[in-house]
C-alpha cells in the first residue's frame, strides 16, 4: 500500500496493429491489438494523468476508417469507471506530442500539463524540414501545438528541461530524449520504499521491450525496443535500462499502457463499453474498481 | 462503392503519385488507366479540373499544416519558457520564407466551380500566418512585446480552424500525417480498396 492508487484506463483501441511497429525487427510476424489508454494517479490530494488520448471529433472517422481504430469513449465516460470526472484532474503529464497522447487537452479545463521544451523544439525543426524530411514529424497534429499555445496563454502549460524530481510529493519526470520522440518522457512514481512504478508512455509498448527473447544470444531475455522511432533504438534501450534500474530491476512495475496483457498481471475489469480498467496499485484507503 | 473514371484518377493522382510527379499532368485524359476503368470520352471536365485542383492544392494544404505546427511551436516556447529569445532564432525568417513560397503556390492554384469555399478557407489560413509572423516581427522590434504574442496566438488558432475547414482525408489532406505512421496499415487500407467516394463535396 502506499500514496498514489494507479489505474490504466483504455479509451480506445486497434485490433490488428503491426507488431513490428511496436517490437523492432519483428518484420512479418503479423498484428497484435493495440489498446490505446491513459493512466491515471491518484493520491496525496493530486489527480493526474499521463496523457490524454485524442479528440475523436477530429479524428474519429478518419482513423475508423483508415487504421481501425474501435470504440472510442471520452474521458468523462472512461474516467467515471474510477469515480472521476475531467474536472477533477489536476495535473497532466504528457509522455510525447504524438496525437493519440495529447490530442484531447480541451476535454481537461483544470490541469495544468507538463511536457518536456525539447518535444515542441524538436518538432518545430521538423516541421520546418524540407518535404521530402517529412517522415520526421510523423503522427504529430499541429492543432495540438496550437491548442498547447492556448494552454501556454494560460499558464496552464509547463516546459521542462530533463528531469524533474517531486512533480507531485513523489512522482517525478524523467526524459528520453531522441527515443521514440524527441523528447519523450516517462512518470515515476514513488510510493514509499521499494514500491516504484513506471509510466513508461511509449518508451514501452509491451513486455517483449523489457523482457524480449534471448535465446538467440543465449541470455535469458533481453530489452528489444520499440519498432517506431523518430530517435534511436540505442536511446529506448538506454532509456529501459534507467526505467528498470528505478524499480529494482522488476519488469511488472514497468508499465506499458498499449500493452494489452496488462491484464495477465494486473487485476482488471472490461466495462460495459468493452474496455478494460486495470488497476496497477491501490493507496492507502482507496476502493478497488476492479472487483 | 462502384469506381468511377474520375475518381479512379483522382485515386491514383493523390495516393499513387507525388504531387509533383510528372506522370500527373501526363495522365490526364486519355492514358491507360484511365481507359481501362472507363471510357475516356465519358469523363466530364469537371471531375478532371477536380483532381488538378486536389493535385495542386494538396502540397499548399501541407505546407500550411506544417508552417501551423512551425509557428504555434515557437509561441509555446515563448509563452510557456519564457523565452523571448526565441524571436532572435532562425526558424522565425525561415517560417516567412516558407510563407512566401506558399503565397507563390497558392497563387498559382486554378479553382474549378464549387470549390471557391475550400480555396478560401486555404487562403485565409495562409494570410493569418502571415499575420503572425508579423506580429513575431513586432514582437521583436518593440520592449512592451506581450500583446503581439497573444494577437499572434489568437490568430494561429484562426489557421488551423481554416485548415480544419479544408481538410478532406480522400484528398490527402488531414492534419495529422499518417502516412508513415503506420506503414503496414496504410498499405492495408489501400489493398482494401481505399476510399473510392466522390473527393469533394461540390455543394449539391
Amino acid at each position: 500500500m502506499g500514496q498514489y492508487s494507479i489505474w490504466v484506463l483504455e479509451y480506445s483501441y486497434v485490433k490488428n496493429y503491426h507488431k513490428s511497429g511496436v517490437l523492432y525487427g519483428a518484420h512479418n510476424e503479423g498484428y497484435v491489438k493495440l489498446p490505446y489508454c491513459y493512466a491515471l494517479i491518484k493520491g496525496n490530494g493530486h489527480v493526474a494523468m499521463v496523457d490524454v488520448g485524442y479528440n475523436n471529433k477530429d479524428y474519429g472517422k478518419h482513423l475508423g476508417d483508415k487504421f481501425g481504430v474501435e470504440n472510442w469513449r471520452s474521458p468523462e465516460n472512461v474516467l467515471s469507471e474510477v469515480g472521476l470526472s475531467p474536472k477533477d484532474v489536476d495535473t497532466v503529464f504528457i509522455t510525447h506530442a504524438h496525437f493519440d497522447h495529447f490530442g484531447n487537452v480541451e476535454s481537461f479545463p483544470d490541469a495544468t500539463f507538463y511536457i518536456q521544451e525539447r518535444e515542441i523544439s524538436k518538432w518545430v525543426w521538423a516541421m520546418s524540414l524540407p518535404d521530402r524530411m517529412r517522415w520526421m514529424n510523423v503522427a504529430v497534429d499541429p492543432g495540438d501545438i496550437v491548442r498547447g499555445v492556448d494552454l501556454a496563454r494560460q499558464k496552464r502549460l509547463v516546459t521542462i528541461d530533463g528531469a524533474k524530481e517531486d512533480v507531485l510529493p513523489g512522482v517525478d519526470l524523467h526524459a528520453a530524449f531522441d527515443s521514440h520522440t524527441y523528447g519523450s518522457m516517462w512518470v515515476t512514481v514513488r510510493n514509499g520504499g521499494a514500491d516504484t512504478w513506471v509510466l513508461a508512455g511509449d518508451l514501452v509498448y509491451v513486455f517483449e521491450n523489457i523482457e524480449g527473447s534471448g535465446a538467440a544470444v543465449d541470455v535469458e531475455t533481453l530489452y528489444v525496443p520499440v519498432g517506431l522511432a523518430v530517435g534511436s533504438q540505442t536511446n529506448l534501450v538506454l532509456a529501459t535500462e534507467e526505467m528498470m534500474k528505478q524499480v529494482g530491476y522488476e519488469a511488472k512495475r514497468v508499465i506499458p499502457i498499449h500493452e494489452e496483457r496488462l491484464k495477465d498481471r494486473f487485476p482488471s475489469r472490461i466495462t460495459k463499453e468493452g474496455l478494460r480498467v486495470t488497476e496497477i496499485c491501490l493507496a492507502d484507503g482507496e476502493k478497488s474498481r476492479v472487483s | 462503392m462502384t469506381r468511377t473514371p474520375d475518381n479512379a484518377f483522382f485515386a491514383r493522382a493523390v495516393t499513387i503519385h507525388r504531387y509533383d510527379c510528372e506522370a500527373v499532368p501526363a495522365s490526364h485524359g486519355t492514358d491507360a488507366a484511365t481507359t481501362r476503368d472507363g471510357p475516356a470520352e465519358g469523363l466530364p471536365d469537371r471531375s478532371e479540373a477536380v483532381a488538378a485542383y486536389a493535385v495542386s492544392a494538396r502540397p499548399v494544404y501541407d505546407g500550411i499544416r506544417r508552417l501551423i505546427g512551425h509557428v504555434a511551436g515557437l509561441l509555446v516556447l515563448v509563452e510557456a519558457g519564457g523565452r523571448r529569445d526565441v524571436l532572435d532564432l532562425p526558424d522565425l525568417p525561415a517560417a516567412r520564407e516558407r510563407w512566401r513560397e506558399l503565397e507563390g503556390r497558392l497563387h498559382a492554384i486554378g479553382v474549378p466551380h464549387g470549390l471557391e469555399a475550400h480555396f478560401g478557407q486555404l487562403a485565409t489560413a495562409h494570410a493569418a500566418i502571415g499575420e503572425v509572423l508579423d506580429e513575431f516581427a513586432a514582437a521583436r522590434r518593440q520592449r512592451q512585446w506581450q500583446h503581439h504574442i497573444d494577437r499572434a496566438g489568437e490568430r494561429i488558432t484562426l489557421a488551423y480552424s481554416c485548415l480544419q475547414s479544408a481538410s478532406e482525408p480522400r484528398a490527402g489532406m488531414t492534419p495529422v500525417d499518417f502516412n508513415h505512421a503506420c506503414c503496414s496499415c496504410a498499405q492495408r487500407w489501400l489493398q482494401e480498396g481505399g476510399n473510392n467516394g466522390s473527393v469533394f463535396n461540390m455543394g449539391a
